[in-house]
């Protein structure tokens, strides 16, 4: 019998086998269905003296058989799986993997702190534009006149365009010793982007004065400029 | 099968696929070329194996009652 001769069978019954079907294992499952659909055949025409329901009922009753087979089928493999041939296995490895995963990102240095800016909204809708080819974090990617480009003509795909330079600064605070700290210097869009606070009295002593803002992040803030307790 | 039995069918070939993997049964399609004569899909015949035939032969001696009733359906 090949796979493409078809017998005359009711449509409920012969559905239920192809459902019932995707539960049996993939190498039992042609075979599978061989031996039910041809079960449901001789089902089939043994009930046809009956009337159109019974017909109907015979055959959906049978075929409603195939879940428990099926079923057996699928909790009683007879061969050894291979690795990753099972659904749990597949489950439990994902889940080891995410753990060390999880263990390496937390151990690697600055992984936490870079995890924890992925995480701020404000950063979500945020690109940084580079010259091609070229990153770097202690220099500017991009001169000046390009900025400005950017900000004159950037306002039809962007809401805001800031830019930033990395940089050496002296720092003086009063409990600590001055010491020269590497800072970024930016735009005041910055602050606006990144969605970072600022105070409106600093930002008018800092206009009044024409001086800049220093923000520090709190860590920077605790471990460095802070007095030894 | 599931005629012959009486009883249904997700009863049926669960045990009948345990007889096989125990090894106290075989199964063989039969050839196509009379299906194919009769119209008719191909039927899948189950045979005792030597070790279905000494367990047969245990049980119908351990329940008597069951070999009666077995040569009632056969009658």
């Amino acid at each position: 019998m090949s796979d493409r001769q078809t017998f005359e069978r009711p449509l409920t019954a012969t559905f239920l086998l192809h459902c019932c079907a995707c539960i049996v294992p993939a190498r039992d499952r042609w075979e599978w269905r061989q031996e039910w659909h041809s079960e449901l055949w001789y089902v089939y025409r043994e009930s046809e003296a009956l009337s159109a329901f019974g017909i109907w009922s015979t055959c959906t009753r049978f075929a409603l058989g195939a879940v428990n087979d099926a079923l057996w089928l699928r909790c009683n493999a007879e061969t050894p799986r291979g690795f990753l041939q099972s659904a749990r296995d597949c489950a439990t490895w994902l889940v080891l993997l995410s753990a060390c995963t999880f263990v390496v990102a937390v151990v690697l240095p600055g992984s936490r702190e870079a995890l924890t800016s992925m995480n701020r909204p404000a950063t979500r809708n945020v690109v940084s534009i580079t010259r091609a080819g070229l990153i770097s974090h202690t220099a500017p990617t991009i001169d000046l006149d390009e900025y400005e480009h950017w900000n004159a003509r950037g306002g039809k795909w962007f809401s805001d365009v800031a830019f930033y330079r990395v940089t050496k600064a002296d720092i003086t605070a009063p409990f600590a010793n001055p010491a020269q700290k590497t800072v970024a210097v930016a735009t005041q869009s910055f602050a606006r982007i990144l969605d970072l606070e600022v105070s409106p009295d600093a930002a008018a002593t800092a206009a009044t004065h024409h001086c800049g803002i220093l923000l520090l992040a709190p860590a920077a803030h605790r471990t460095q400029l802070q007095p030894e307790h | 099968m599931f005629s012959a039995e009486g009883l249904p069918s997700g009863t049926v070939y669960p045990a009948v696929r345990r007889l096989e993997r125990d090894g106290l049964i075989q199964s063989q399609w039969e050839r196509g070329v009379a299906a194919e004569a009769e119209k008719r899909p191909l039927r899948k015949y189950y045979n005792l194996t030597p070790a279905g035939r000494t367990t047969l032969a245990a049980s119908q001696k351990r329940y008597p009652l069951l070999t009666k009733l077995t040569a009632e359906v056969d009658a």
